[in-house]
């Protein structure tokens, strides 16, 4: 049973909810929020299936899951699990729990899968080499000042609003 | 009042407030931890490496003691500079540090030296520590001990080329002596620990 | 010098876990009544028509900010103990150009597109599947480009306030005026480009 479809919560609201939950993991455990660290993880785990030396030559892949080291027993893991289970309450709760794609109206369907794929890659490509996504990097260290955090931030927004104009018939 | 400048003002305020507070300093060194999250890529170098260039007059590093000035300090590295760990601290700027090229960590105790590397490298300055500090420079380097009567001829050499460098870096004599060659290409440091810092993303 | 909690405490990983998952709700809550979850709201703050990702992105920031300088004026957390993202210049440039072009091209980040899975949008569970190819590729570069992955280190640790040498305060100061700054132009700029109906 699906609740009837809700408005956003107001950004400014939504902000200062999300801005006291990243103060609480900080003061709780030291530790920023993150996205993207949980997906490498897994990703290393299950390169770990295969090839566990694989893994252990690898002088990126080694720090997470070298020799014994289980590369899901992280923060980061369990935190992006509570990050699905609070999506999930909170699309229940506002209606918006239903199997759909978002595209813009003059592409298909098809060819947002094509382009969601395409650019998850290329942000996770990305994140490797900043150290982190969005969350981990901008929201995180933006909050922490770390120096490179913010000059980070502003490259992901300047090269989305650069690039935007050329890609205007996905998305309006 | 409109709310959205209600709410601006609040912010500003905020900031405003910001301001007035104290900004502590953790300049004391019982305040220096290293923290656990961060894995710290500590660099070690071993003695012989310093001592052949220091003779060799390589160039491009300085070797940094930590300890804090007092006349009881029997092991020295004449061509060291003194910066301990406490004054180094208390500095307002480390920027003068930039220019002095690679930097070999010296101390008595290995977590002094690696508080240093990591207060340094907090501020830009990648640094390597010496290993065993000035424990393993004197027993090693100053007082090179005789291998014994058994031992291999290659171990003979090796005595003979450390108790050169023990003579030419105690001022006994001004050439290395025995027909040591002390080969100027070489791999300087050695990585031991390599960790990498994990994103908090 | 009693935060983070877990260090004064020593919490078992068990029960630092628990508070991970605890606040990862709150996060992934709070995601999406955002309208996080959802690709085309998302994209729509590149075209100035409807800001919210950078207006809750930012909000978040100060809100966390101003709590973490508080704490840290009183002596009630020990920053050392806080991860600090390190500071290596050129690779995260490179690496912010690059997602930049992931965020436009695809719509979501890593963390949104969670929730957008949490929520069944069938993109959002392609975008992260692709997430894990880029990010499985970029494991397999790295070690290629080591020195450039490790080049430009201006700090493991520094902060805005120590590089500028300021105080945190007059920092948290400047990005809240930062931050007011651009609430006003994305406001100005919603106006102008956005369709009243598609807010919200």
């Amino acid at each position: 049973m699906l609740l009837t479809k809700m408005r956003y919560l107001n950004p400014y609201i939504a902000g200062v909810g999300l801005g006291l939950f990243l103060l609480a993991a900080f003061v709780f455990s030291g530790q920023g929020l993150g996205g993207s660290g949980a997906i490498m993880r897994t990703v290393v785990g299950g390169v770990k299936i295969f090839s566990q030396q694989h893994v252990d030559n690898n002088i990126y892949m080694v720090n997470y899951g070298g020799g014994k080291l289980n590369p899901l027993d992280s923060w980061l893991v369990f935190e992006v699990v509570g990050v699905f289970v609070g999506g999930l309450l909170s699309g229940i709760l506002s209606g918006r729990f239903k199997a759909e794609t978002n595209h813009g109206p003059r592409i298909n369907r098809r060819k947002r899968l094509i382009l969601s794929f395409l650019g998850g890659s290329l942000f996770g490509f990305g994140a490797r080499y900043a150290r982190g996504c969005t969350s981990g990097v901008a929201l995180s260290g933006g909050a922490t000042l770390a120096v490179g955090s913010w000059v980070t931030m502003f490259a992901i927004f300047f090269s989305a609003y650069a690039l935007a104009y050329f890609l205007r018939k996905v998305w309006l | 009042m409109n709310t959205r400048v209600v709410n601006v003002i609040v912010l500003l305020v905020i900031g405003l407030l910001l301001i007035a507070l104290p900004n502590p300093q953790k300049l004391e060194l019982k305040e220096l931890h290293l923290p656990n999250h961060y894995h710290y890529l500590v660099e070690t170098i071993e003695p012989e490496l310093v001592a052949k260039m220091i003779i060799d007059d390589f160039g491009g590093f300085t070797i940094i003691d930590l300890r804090p000035a007092s006349g009881s300090n029997l092991t020295k590295i004449d061509s060291a500079l003194s910066l301990s760990l406490e004054e180094m601290l208390r500095r307002d700027s480390l920027l003068d540090i930039k220019y002095w090229g690679n930097l070999i960590l010296v101390d008595d105790k290995l977590e002094r030296m690696k508080m240093a590397a990591y207060y340094l490298s907090q501020n830009g300055l990648p640094a390597t520590i010496m290993e065993g500090g000035f424990g393993q420079w004197a027993q090693q380097i100053l007082t090179p001990t005789f291998p014994g009567d058994l031992a291999s001829d290659l171990e003979v050499e090796q005595y003979k080329e450390r108790l050169a460098i023990s003579n030419f870096l105690q001022g006994k004599g001004d050439s290395l002596g025995g027909g040591v060659v002390i080969k100027k290409k070489r791999r300087i440091l050695r990585r031991v620990v390599r960790q990498e810092g994990e994103g908090g993303c | 010098m009693i935060f983070p909690l877990s260090h004064h405490l020593e919490l078992s990983s068990e029960s630092n876990y628990l508070i991970a998952f605890l606040i990862g709700i709150g996060f992934g809550f709070f995601l999406e009544q955002g309208g996080f979850g959802n690709a085309n709201k998302l994209a729509k703050t590149f075209y100035f028509r409807d800001m919210t990702v950078v207006k809750v992105m930012f909000t978040a920031i100060v809100t966390a900010m101003i709590g973490l300088i508080i704490f840290r004026a009183f002596g009630l957390i020990n920053m050392d103990q806080i991860w600090i993202n390190p500071s290596y210049i050129v690779p995260g440039i490179f690496g912010g150009l690059v997602m930049g072009v992931g965020f436009i091209v695809g719509g979501y980040c890593p963390g949104t597109a969670l929730v957008g899975m949490a929520t069944l949008k069938v993109d959002a569970w392609i975008n992260v599947l692709g997430g894990a190819l880029g990010m499985y590729i970029a494991a397999e570069v790295i070690p290629y480009t080591y020195t450039f992955w490790k080049s430009t280190l201006i700090g493991e640790r520094i902060t805005l306030p120590e590089y500028f040498n300021i105080s945190y305060g007059l920092t948290g100061f400047f990005v809240i005026l930062f931050a007011l700054a651009f609430f006003g132009f994305s406001e100005v700029m919603e106006r102008k480009f956005g369709n009243r109906e598609e807010l919200r």
